[in-house]
């Protein structure tokens, strides 16, 4: 089969001396759905920049249908029946389906815009492509599986041929995945090119049919996906074998650590985000949340570590009630807390790595010297920790804000795990840190718990919060729609059902 | 003194006047609501209109058209909108620190120019003054009644009146409306389309300049006949509060002025009534008064909006 795309080649050197890509090249045949992978920082996302337009090679060439071609702006890439679903959906929330869909090549009548037309445009794509969405809804109003549809319907308004998605499923559930892959498959037995960006194995698996690999901004191998593992694709990923599963001993669990009893909170807004929540968590086990985001998850870690206050119910830890402590006071009392968002909660990015490390501690007489900071032993713990957690940096006074988002996932870590809380809350503890990294995270989760500490472990992660929990709640709405038992014959399925509201647990059996 | 002023309701004064204060905080508004949908919001209105009044009534009464006297009033207000444009798009000042430089550009030069050209520090009377005319429809305000009602108004009232409807088929109606509201809003989004999100911001300023200039022009060739130092007394912080207010659309500023204005209009109703026996001062707060309660109430609206839905 001729290639429909090539890239041959491709340099990019960015201002800043950074080499994102040295040398790579990768090539797409029509019909088929192909498999970008890699950890993050090997280059997969420069290279898409490149194809679509937003960002030009420093060397290299690009062939469309064995032409060559230069793409300047994302314009020429539309030019090439090149299309690009972004990560971050790309959609004005107040706007409908249909203007969102035609935004920047609006039907006109004239000097004004043509709704009428806009709308029948949209009903067609949706009827040839089996994308079901209402024209008419407002973008802010739909869910993010909807939204997706939309950004698929945007491309192909633009008559692209040749689609790339990148990370399509972080934010889908199971079935929304599904459905997602179905969409996909339809779209390549009609003619359509697909290029899929991801790190999920899994998907990888099921989906593509060529695979290809990039690290450190080189192509490592492109491979048949009917002819290769899962196995083989990690380790040419990150270079080594990688742990995929997360080893662990079952648990033991003791005394309970954490206990909600019907926690209820309503926000500012007054919407009821939270609603008669109880559960415990004991010393020696992980107790996994899982659901779709925005289904109360923030709230529910932001009033356990006192972010949020006047909440109905009770929250105690170890006996002491929760109620009306400061954050610090609860960061005191032995809860370690990974916040979901490391840019804004987590790290300081403009202070240097070990002020990052004792962003909590410096009030310690240990840190002090009278009324100042004591920098050798602010050096001697940093140097501690940066080698116990593999943080990768040049030296302990770079600014975190220049590492890699695991390495400043690891700072996070580190400091939050080394205080020994008896109470471990990880938010989110591996959002967009690669896979050599995540392996490490987990490790070091389980082995505090196999130390005695309780885990609360928040992840839109399905596969994170099954690999690693020894029980799972399901948060739907606010409501805990269920406790499960992590085993064997968990699945996926079972758990998306519950996520999406399907099923739920009866409300007084559940508390364990 | 209520008798008076509902005779003066009933005998339509009430309502031209109001008509008359209305069009410098619509404009005002129009120009502001411009480049708040744009994501560019100008604080700079007031700066603006300053310009606008000075340059318009020195052009107009030195020419003796009223016509070259609004364009370069008009011309003027969208120069510095578009040096506003270039500060904040091109050379990335903070869009509020611009418009704040504006407003104070705006306050200083009109009396500089004012002391250069007039020799003047507060004020200047043109001696033979140029104004924009009132539209008298023949026939029509003979009669009674309907006569009063949309006769002898000033040109500028029917001018701003128009802009409303114009501002909102550009908004709602044109591709180009809705680019301005998608780079506001999503501002990412539009540029992955390809939409010159910078090029649209900076029409959005111009606009600003446009209509400010428009409310600066009546200002001194219309309401009056001169320029005074720092004559817009906050009207174009009060027409982006009218922005707000108008829920960000152009019909509802066109109701949220009307309410600014009828205030303004009765606080000058009872203030020239004979026997008039509240403080001055007190009635010259009601304006203000109407902002805050004009904002409460927004704000309660709003909260209840997210609170039901």
């Amino acid at each position: 089969m001729a290639d429909l795309l090539e890239m041959r080649n491709i340099h990019k050197v960015y201002p800043n001396g950074t080499k994102a890509n040295q040398g790579v090249s990768f090539s797409v045949r029509q019909g088929e759905i192909h498999a970008l992978v890699g950890e993050n920082g090997a280059g997969k996302s420069t290279l898409m920049k490149i194809l679509f337009g937003l960002e030009s090679p420093t060397e290299g060439d690009i062939f469309y249908r064995g032409d060559k071609v230069v793409l300047k702006s994302p314009k020429d890439a539309i030019k090439y029946e090149i299309g690009m679903v972004h990560q971050h959906f790309m959609l004005v929330p107040s706007f409908t389906v249909a203007q969102n869909i035609v935004l920047g090549s609006e039907p006109t009548k004239g000097v004004l815009s043509d709704h009428q037309k806009a709308i029948a445009e949209t009903q067609r794509l949706i009827q040839e492509f089996g994308l079901k969405v209402d024209p008419n809804a407002k973008v802010e109003n739909i869910s993010v599986g909807l939204k997706q549809r939309v950004e698929i319907l945007k491309v192909l308004y633009r008559g692209a041929r040749l689609i790339i998605l990148d990370e399509p499923t972080a934010v889908l559930t199971p079935q929304e995945t599904d459905e997602l892959f179905q969409s996909l498959k339809k779209l390549v037995s009609q003619g359509y090119t697909i290029i899929f960006i991801t790190h999920k194995l899994n998907e990888v698996m099921e989906i593509s049919d060529r695979i290809t690999v990039l690290r450190a901004g080189k192509t490592i191998s492109t491979l048949i996906t009917s002819e290769t593992s899962k196995e083989e694709i990690s380790r040419l990923m990150v270079g080594r074998d990688v742990l995929l599963r997360v080893e662990k001993q079952p648990a033991k669990p003791k005394e309970t650590v954490l206990s909600l009893d019907e926690v209820s909170y309503v926000s500012e807004t007054g919407k009821q985000v939270l609603n008669d929540i109880s559960f415990q968590v004991r010393a020696g086990e992980i107790f996994g949340i899982a659901g779709v985001e925005g289904n109360g998850q923030t709230e529910l870690i932001e009033v356990i570590t006192g972010f949020r206050k006047n909440f109905k119910g009770r929250i105690t830890f170890l006996s002491q009630d929760l109620a009306g402590k400061s954050i610090e006071e609860i960061r005191n009392i032995g809860i370690g807390h990974i916040p979901e968002d490391r840019q804004t909660r987590g790290a300081c990015l403009t202070s240097s790595i070990k002020e990052n490390l004792i962003l909590d501690l410096y009030r310690d007489k240990s840190f002090r010297r009278g009324l100042f900071l004591n920098q050798k032993k602010i050096n001697e713990h940093a140097d501690k920790l940066i080698q116990e957690f593999d943080i990768r940096t040049q030296s302990r006074d770079t600014l975190a804000g220049a590492l890699s988002g695991g390495n400043i996932q690891k700072i996070v870590v580190a400091r939050e795990i080394s205080k020994n809380p008896k109470l471990l809350i990880a938010a989110q503890p591996t959002r967009g840190v690669d896979i050599g990294s995540i392996e490490f995270i987990h490790k070091e989760i389980v082995k505090k718990r196999d130390e005695g500490a309780a885990v609360l472990l928040v992840s839109a992660e399905l596969s994170e919060v099954m690999s690693l929990s020894d029980r799972i709640g399901v948060l739907y709405n606010g409501e805990l729609a269920v406790i499960l038992e992590n085993s064997e014959s968990l699945t996926e399925e079972e758990i998306g059902f519950y996520m999406l509201g399907v099923k739920k647990q009866e409300k007084r059996a559940s508390a364990t | 003194m209520l008798s008076s002023l509902w005779e003066q309701t009933i005998n339509l004064t009430l309502f031209v006047i109001l008509l008359r204060m209305m069009p410098p905080i619509l404009l005002g508004a129009l120009g502001g609501l411009m480049t708040d949908r744009a994501g560019v919001i100008n604080i700079g209105i007031e700066g603006l209109m300053l310009v606008s009044a000075f340059t318009s009534v020195a052009a107009g009464s030195a020419t003796g058209s009223w016509i070259i006297g609004m364009a370069a009033g008009v011309l003027a207000a969208m120069i510095v909108s578009y040096a506003m444009a270039f500060f904040s798009l091109k050379m990335n000042v903070d869009i509020i620190v611009t418009g704040f430089a504006v407003n104070i550009f705006g306050a200083g030069i009109t009396v500089l120019m004012m002391s250069i050209l007039y020799d003047s520090h507060g004020s200047y009377v043109p001696e033979n003054p140029v104004s924009i005319p009132n539209v008298v429809i023949p026939f029509l305000d003979q009669i009674p009644f309907i006569g009063k009602l949309l006769s002898g108004h000033n040109l500028m009232v029917w001018v701003s009146i128009l802009a409303v409807v114009f501002c909102y088929y550009l908004l709602y109606h044109t591709p180009y409306g809705t680019h301005l509201r998608a780079t506001g809003e999503e501002p990412g989004a539009a540029r992955s389309l390809g939409i010159p999100v910078v090029r649209i911001q900076y029409s959005a300023l111009v606009w600003s300049g446009f209509f400010a200039g428009l409310a600066g022009s009546y200002l001194s060739m219309g309401m009056t006949s001169m320029f005074v130092r720092d004559m817009t007394a906050g009207t174009g912080f009060l027409a982006l509060a009218v922005v707000i207010f108008g829920n960000r659309n152009p019909f509802g500023i066109l109701a949220g002025s009307a309410v600014f204005a009828l205030a303004t209009a009765m606080t000058m109703i009872i203030e020239t009534t004979p026997g008039n026996v509240i403080p001055s001062q007190f009635i010259k707060m009601v304006p203000y008064i109407v902002t805050i309660v004009a904002l409460v109430v927004y704000a309660i609206r709003k909260h209840r909006k997210t609170l039901f839905t």
